[in-house]
């Protein structure tokens, strides 16, 4: 896949990963196998991590490759801000539509929604150690106030991507040469308060 | 809602899958195997009580595994869409293909099924690849060749499994 460096006002100096196709179709089973535990929770019908790396570069991974495939060999992925690092802010959570730019939101929508009949998509976006990992869901649910059921989630959700990540970041270390792959601690809790216990020796503890 | 009450909720959903499925007991204070669950959670027993009595909630791969054995799905069994209907969620979507492009996925994957047991497995991932294969914008020389690809990934994800247990073997 050549390097694409692209300097236009949706995507800012970002490229693909060179073996992008690769990693979307390569390591497709077993993707599918790790990421299978998020599909299906709170109605997520689809899910896909995207890494984007201190130098801009873009890696995905997708329980549903088609989606970003699509994107990409049309090149529409340049104007769908969900891939560019100045759009997204860390803990933001945006709908897909919004990240669409106003040329091209008829075909990203074709590509990215109307294709899979998906009727509502969300990015979620982690910053960490230099790196912006964007978690992108997708629904076919078609139940009234989905969109405010979300808002409602949204720690539960960012919860779940981080889960995600974890599970693929040793994929990713494969094809991560110049970057340290980062790692998110406490990532499989799904809900906040969850009673633990401490133990104390000798009457001492740590105020 | 506060998380007691979306715990409570969550153990009787659990305890309504888990009589209709037939793992009822009448041994237990709530009617239901515990064992059995606490089997399938890979937890203690008595971290399966709490969960059927509304006392804990479990991991988000724990739940998953508990929706695999009573057939319906993590979101429903985690959020419950309707209380006094279980959903056996689909994802809504249709797939059609044309008869050509089938033939050639079922030929590519049939070998498959030699390499793993867990016939769901094989059956769910073909799916998946028939999905994205009818949905990929482009020429059919290009979408067999990354059905080929999606194909192989499972063997070599099956070949990486087998070192992985062969390391642990020696």
């Amino acid at each position: 896949m050549r390097k694409l460096l692209i300097t236009n006002d949706i995507c800012h100096e970002t490229r693909l990963h060179d073996n992008i196709l690769d990693i979307l179709f390569k390591h497709k089973k077993e993707i599918s196998n790790r990421l299978r535990d998020i599909k299906g929770l709170y109605f997520i019908d689809h899910v896909a991590i995207i890494i984007i790396t201190p130098s801009n570069e873009i890696t995905i991974f997708s329980y549903t490759p088609s989606v970003e495939y699509n994107l990409i060999i049309k090149e529409l992925w340049k104007y769908d801000k969900s891939f560019s690092p100045y759009f997204l802010k860390d803990g933001s959570m945006t709908w897909w539509g919004e990240a669409y730019s106003y040329n091209y939101l008829n075909l990203i929508q074709f590509a990215k929604e109307e294709l899979h009949k998906f009727t509502l998509g969300m990015n979620l976006v982690r910053k960490i150690e230099n790196h912006k990992l964007v978690y992108s869901f997708a629904t076919r649910s078609q139940k009234n106030g989905i969109k405010e059921f979300y808002v409602d989630i949204k720690d539960e959700l960012f919860h779940i991507g981080d889960y995600g990540y974890n599970l693929i970041r040793d994929i990713y270390s494969e094809y991560s040469d110049s970057h340290v792959v980062p790692f998110i601690n406490n990532s499989n809790k799904i809900l906040k308060n969850k009673p633990h216990l401490k133990l104390i020796v000798n009457n001492q503890f740590d105020y | 809602m506060d998380r007691s009450k979306f715990v409570q909720h969550f153990s009787r959903r659990l305890i309504q899958l888990m009589t209709e499925e037939g793992f009822d007991s009448t041994r237990a204070k709530n009617g239901v195997d515990i064992s059995k669950l606490a089997k399938i959670s890979g937890c203690s027993y008595q971290m399966a009580r709490k969960y059927t009595l509304g006392e804990a909630l479990p991991e988000l791969h724990v739940i998953a595994k508990i929706a695999i054995w009573l057939r319906t799905s993590p979101s429903w069994l985690l959020f419950g869409e309707n209380e006094t209907q279980i959903s056996r969620h689909t994802s809504g979507a249709i797939i059609e293909i044309e008869p050509d492009l089938l033939k050639y996925i079922l030929n590519k994957s049939h070998v498959l099924f030699k390499l793993s047991n867990n016939s769901d497995d094989i059956v769910n991932f073909i799916v998946d690849t028939i999905y994205d294969a009818t949905h990929l914008n482009s020429d059919n020389k290009t979408i067999h060749k990354i059905i080929d690809m999606m194909i192989s990934s499972a063997t070599l994800l099956n070949n990486k499994n087998k070192d992985i247990s062969a390391e642990h073997a020696s």
